[in-house]
């Protein structure tokens, strides 16, 4: 049963939406255990991760459009143009900012002072991908990617001992642990706590849980084989907050960056190994 | 930087007699013929045909594909080395569009 449902993975040619089609045969054979469906999404997600990351093909993009919107005059804390490491070091505080940027606010930041771009065309930008899976080829996803990847292999280090940084860091966990909202709703909901939580056959990870949420966080941005793209933090951000019912999340603002200073912060000393693969 | 560009990756050196594994991502669509929700309009299939594996410009594999094969498709082709030489991938799409790629590999 094992093999049959491996072999309708297989025929559906390239990385389909595998978890539909194993479901379609496990109907028609009996219902599989939430175990099995573990393990089978275990596997699956294995079979992405020793292929080669259709995200790559982002960092390409990144870099022509790195030199179309005057990019390389970016500081990223390292120097202008400075990018190999660069992501390692972020959220910092940026004195010629006089704030704490993560990589996301950062590069809109340079936008709006190097291509000449206002704060709604940066956020249009931003978004010019957003909801539109399977053939959109956003610049600023590449753009992210690429300046990501140039430091893969650099151990992330947010320097929390510098006082803007922490207090970055403690506005992001008290976001993270207050619950707000409708629904009452808040990232310690679902990531957070000693026991492990699961939605549906995915393993949720915890901050509460040493060393995973630097797992979690070296691997964005992350590309969805559902989407057909490369999902960034601020991306991620906007989607929790949607499934919590909180406001609508402005990508760049100071809440993404009170988020990334607290989850990048727990993270220090991951290795950063962008693109990451899931479903 | 759109539709059609790929990345073949094959491991730069091998033994003679070796099998290798060519792995390639090509950004596609891979739409089929649809109607948009919308205003109706018939929107055309946009897809992949068909991939060719050269070996030394010997024909290896063929991919024949369609509308079923899902978005940005990742594929990987085993090919047995006997000598070095260059690994050539050549696609084409429903719409006319056409590519290669090639990747060199030494055998020892």
């Amino acid at each position: 049963m094992k093999k049959k449902l491996l072999l309708g993975v297989f025929t559906a040619g390239a990385i389909a939406g595998g978890l539909l089609s194993t479901k379609a045969f496990a109907q028609v054979e009996g219902e599989i255990s939430p175990e099995e469906e573990m393990r089978l999404v275990q596997e699956f997600n294995k079979m992405l991760a020793e292929g080669v990351n259709p995200g790559e093909i982002w960092y390409e993009v990144g870099k022509e459009a790195i030199k179309k919107y005057h990019l390389d005059k970016c500081d990223l804390g390292l120097g202008p143009g400075v990018f190999k490491g660069a992501a390692a070091q972020l959220p910092r505080y940026f004195a010629d900012a006089g704030k704490v940027m993560d990589l996301e606010t950062r590069v809109g930041w340079c936008l709006q002072k190097y291509a000449g771009m206002t704060q709604d065309q940066v956020l249009k930008f931003v978004r010019q991908c957003w909801g539109k899976s399977g053939n959109c080829m956003s610049e600023y996803d590449g753009i992210i990617m690429y300046l990501t990847m140039e430091s893969n292999g650099h151990k992330i280090n947010v320097n929390l001992k510098d006082p803007h940084v922490k207090k970055m860091f403690e506005m992001g966990k008290q976001v993270y642990y207050t619950r707000l909202g409708p629904w009452d709703f808040n990232c310690a909901t679902c990531h957070a706590g000693k026991k492990e939580v699961r939605i549906r056959a995915t393993r949720l990870w915890s901050a509460d849980r040493p060393g995973e949420a630097g797992g979690a966080v070296s691997i964005f941005p992350k590309y969805l084989v559902r989407w057909g793209m490369p999902m960034s933090m601020h991306y991620r951000y906007a989607e929790c907050i949607r499934q919590m019912r909180w406001p609508e999340f402005i990508p760049h603002s100071d809440l993404g960056v009170a988020l990334s200073t607290y989850m990048y912060g727990l993270a220090n000393g991951t290795e950063i190994k962008a693109p990451g693969i899931g479903r | 930087m759109a539709v059609g560009t790929g990345i073949l990756r094959v491991p730069k050196e091998a033994k003679k007699g070796e099998v290798v594994r060519v792995q390639m991502v090509i950004t596609h669509p891979m739409s089929p013929a649809r109607k948009d929700p919308q205003t109706g309009q018939q929107i055309p299939a946009h897809h992949l045909t068909k991939l060719d594996l050269l070996f030394n410009d010997k024909l290896v594999s063929t991919i024949n594909m369609g509308a079923g094969v899902s978005a940005n498709p990742f594929m990987a082709l085993t090919l047995k080395v006997e000598e070095s030489g260059v690994v050539k991938i050549v696609y084409e799409d429903n719409k006319g569009g056409k590519w290669e790629k090639t990747a060199e590999i030494k055998v020892s």
